[in-house]
């Protein structure tokens, strides 16, 4: 486990160059506050949108010179993959609570914007159904970038922002142009409960790590 | 008891076959492993290594192979290829956390000291390295490690002299404890001439010798003669046999009975011209 973890610490220490990704829930809130009546909802989903895209950001900074080196660390193969699932995981988990103090940042400027109701909804469960969607997402894609190598860069940079935007347009499908609409599906989803939703997510998320980790060991 | 052990070790790709490469090196040597680009050195590195996994044969390691026990195996081994392959936005700190935190073995004040000792700033980015920079901090990374055997890929290539000759004095020093053994490709001869006490000659995936390189350079005799000189009689007693314009030079076993001419001038041949003809004579 420790190897797990010093491997998603190196995709951290990838990604430090990217510092300025920090100011995107800030510019989130610019923008959210400039637009009355908007639902909390959307400023996690932004936040969330900038995270899938980064979270295999170090999946594809990862050049083959780079790869012998990682190999080359007394490992057992698999470990990598697992660490690349980790950081996406963290990584996540970090945008989707810059979405929760974006959301608070917009409360406390404009009290009148609600953290947690939105009429009769908990949004509270929504956010956790909306984590748990995102990381089946960053689980996909991770789950792609780890089994296969792409020469094209370009190929690589495309493939990296589809789920992103799939999320965030079937986000805004789901919700609506008044933040959750009533007959939505969403609906459907908030009568769940958020935490168990949250923990299929996550199980699905663990299973797509196992699976791209034994992918990974047999093809070496 | 053979500190590095090479069994039956093949790979095959499209248009190129790794055929059965065995040797092994005792704690205290260093082995040149040599041959034209595209021979199977680095192919046969990189199954050593694992980093490619061979589609038959097996490495052993101080007795430890990397099937039965992959973390330790790896540790073990110590890696220089001739390119940089560290992630080019790191900072030799990074490096130095990277490997902290993977090699139990890392020694981080051996790592300082060499960073300082090769004026290796700790905060500059790896891109802005030169690349006898990025030499030197493969050769800080690997030498912090109690690694048993160090396998250097081309790692001297467009080194300065200087850098080169630091470089070697450095092996030298690895290996004089005698518990310690090297696997050192290269094209530069000269280097190996100097420290190598074996010669792996490896041409289009096969072995074709591996001796001692004292015993090689006594093997043979380099030959040299005008173009009147080269007879057919001589000709079927010489190999590797490179003929120009103001007569020829070829390589004369000393196991031979043959009696050469005294007309031609014979001198101890070096490596470099041992592998040369051992090349043309493959070729003809």
């Amino acid at each position: 486990m420790t190897r797990i973890f010093n491997f998603a610490k190196i995709d951290f220490l990838r990604i430090r160059n990217f510092k300025w990704i920090a100011l995107f829930p800030l510019l989130v809130v610019v923008i959210f506050l400039t637009q009355p009546d908007t639902s909390p909802l959307y400023i996690l989903c932004y936040c969330i949108f900038a995270g899938i895209i980064f979270s295999t950001l170090p999946c594809a900074m990862e050049s083959a010179t780079e790869v012998g080196f990682l190999q080359m660390l007394p490992t057992l193969p698999g470990e990598q993959q697992k660490g690349h699932f980790l950081f996406g995981f963290l990584f996540t988990l970090l945008a989707f609570l810059s979405g929760i103090v974006s959301i608070f940042i917009c409360h406390l400027l404009r009290p009148s914007f609600q953290m947690f109701t939105a009429g009769e909804w908990n949004l509270g469960d929504l956010y956790l159904i909306i984590l748990g969607i995102s990381l089946i997402f960053v689980g996909i894609q991770t789950f792609v970038l780890s089994i296969l190598r792409f020469k094209s860069a370009q190929a690589m940079a495309i493939l990296r922002m589809i789920p992103a935007f799939v999320f965030l347009f079937g986000m805004s499908g789901l919700f609506g142009e008044d933040g959750i609409t009533t007959d939505g599906s969403i609906q459907m989803l908030s009568r769940i409960n958020g935490i168990m939703i949250l923990v299929i997510c996550l199980v699905i998320y663990l299973i797509l790590a196992q699976a791209a980790a034994i992918i990974v060991t047999r093809k070496h | 008891m053979n500190l590095i052990e090479v069994n039956h070790l093949s790979k095959s790709y499209d248009g190129f076959r790794l055929q059965d490469i065995s040797f092994s090196l005792p704690a205290g040597f260093i082995m040149g492993y040599v041959g034209q680009n595209g021979a199977g050195k680095t192919t046969t590195l990189n199954a050593m290594m694992h980093l490619i996994t061979p589609d038959s044969g097996e490495t052993f390691i101080d007795g430890l192979t990397y099937a039965k026990d992959p973390l330790r195996y790896r540790d073990s081994i110590g890696y220089i290829g001739d390119a940089s392959f560290f992630p080019v936005d790191f900072t030799a700190m990074d490096i130095e956390n990277i490997l902290r935190d993977f090699y139990p073995s890392f020694n981080r004040d051996t790592y300082r000291e060499f960073l300082k000792k090769w004026d290796l700033s700790p905060k500059k980015k790896i891109k802005d390295f030169s690349r006898g920079m990025k030499v030197k901090l493969m050769f800080a990374a690997v030498l912090s490690r109690d690694t048993k055997v160090l396998i250097l890929d081309e790692a001297t290539n467009g080194l300065d002299p200087m850098m080169r000759k630091d470089v070697l004095d450095l092996l030298q020093d690895y290996i004089c404890d005698g518990n310690r053994s090297i696997i050192f490709s290269t094209h530069i001869m000269e280097d190996l001439q100097d420290i190598a006490d074996y010669i792996f000659f490896i041409d289009h995936g096969e072995k074709i010798f591996f001796e001692p390189k004292d015993e090689l350079a006594e093997k043979y005799l380099l030959v040299k003669g005008g173009p009147e000189d080269l007879t057919d009689d001589l000709r079927a007693h010489l190999s590797g046999i490179d003929e120009h314009a103001y007569g020829f030079t070829a390589l004369f076993s000393t196991d031979s009975d043959y009696i050469l001419p005294a007309a031609l001038t014979t001198e101890r041949p070096t490596i470099d011209q041992i592998i040369i003809h051992q090349i043309q004579e493959r070729r003809r």
